[in-house]
């Protein structure tokens, strides 16, 4: 999570799995097997067909707002 | 087991045995798999994670805190507040009767009839279906249990028979509310504890409502509840 924010955001575990619960509970993402790597359990999630549809309907809309203020911008360029 | 496994084990403790079962190793191995080389001990921003979370997830109030949490972890003891409640009705409802001109707080209004236990029973029934169910039909069956009650009233003046007293109708859908309110990732784990709480807390109630109908029949106390109200005197 912090690599991919690229440092901005850091996920403590207590955060962690209280969103995970939460996630799964609501049925946004799924088990998706474990496995016990140098005697730890290790379990995995995957986003569920209603995750994927509510992260795709959420990504457009970000997009179009960030399109549509980069479109102003670059109408009336010196408020930029 | 190293000193920093044993630091995260201690942490985990806060949370209940029934999570710790199913996510503490989990999150014991995400932990360490997170920790840098050369750590000895939890950071402070770890501890007071789990330390919140732990004990947010051990009193039910959900994983935030949030009015949702707290609406989620109320929702099965308040349901069961509200059998224990129908159910003490259902029971007493004909011989705690208050018929036209009676003084004291009968659980039923006028001439027996059959609105008020049916109303009573159908509030069992979506407790008892709650608890079997695991949760799981709880919105659907107390949105018609709240249904049959918010009917009630008109239909037994409608029919003149069995009118459920006010009081115990509006605590029933009080009881329900939570229920209805609370949004669907809340529908988690029943605890027993809560719910006897829950219980508990119906009888206790109903003890003091007794206390006060015994008081109003012997003509020098005073009913605890709803004093002076026309649905609690008997109309």
């Amino acid at each position: 999570m912090e690599r991919l924010s690229g440092g901005r955001l850091r996920l403590r575990a207590g955060t962690l799995y209280a969103a995970l619960d939460r996630l799964v509970a609501e049925e946004i993402v799924e088990p998706a097997g474990e496995e016990v790597v140098g005697g730890r359990l290790r379990r995995y999630y995957r986003l569920s067909g209603k995750g994927r549809a509510l992260l795709g309907a959420e990504a457009e809309r970000r997009a179009a707002v960030s399109g549509e203020a980069l479109r102003r911008l670059a109408a009336r360029p010196g408020l930029a | 087991m190293s000193d920093l496994e044993s630091a995260y084990r201690r942490l985990l403790r806060v949370y209940p045995r029934w999570y710790r079962e199913q996510r503490g190793e989990e999150i014991l191995s995400t932990l360490l798999d997170a920790a840098r080389p050369a750590q000895r001990r939890p950071s402070a921003g770890e501890a007071v994670g789990l330390v919140v979370h732990g004990a947010a997830t051990r009193v039910g109030v959900g994983p935030d805190g949030s009015l949702a949490g707290v609406l989620g972890a109320g929702a099965s003891p308040m349901l069961v507040a509200g059998g224990v409640l129908a159910s003490v009705a259902l029971v007493l409802g004909g011989a705690a009767q208050g018929g036209p001109g009676v003084r004291g707080p009968g659980l039923v209004e006028g001439a027996a009839g059959p609105v008020a236990p049916v109303l009573y029973g159908v509030w069992v029934l979506a407790v008892v279906l709650d608890v079997a169910t695991r949760q799981r039909y709880q919105r659907s069956v107390v949105a018609l249990a709240v249904l049959a009650s918010v009917i009630a009233l008109p239909v037994a003046d409608l029919v003149g028979l069995g009118r459920p007293r006010l009081f115990v109708v509006a605590a029933l859908v009080a009881f329900g509310a939570p229920s209805l309110l609370r949004p669907a990732w809340t529908l988690s784990h029943q605890r027993p504890a809560p719910m006897l709480v829950g219980g508990l807390a119906a009888l206790a109630m109903l003890a003091s409502w007794a206390r006060g109908a015994r008081g109003a029949s012997g003509g020098g106390g005073r009913p605890r509840w709803g004093s002076g109200s026309r649905f609690y005197q008997g109309v």
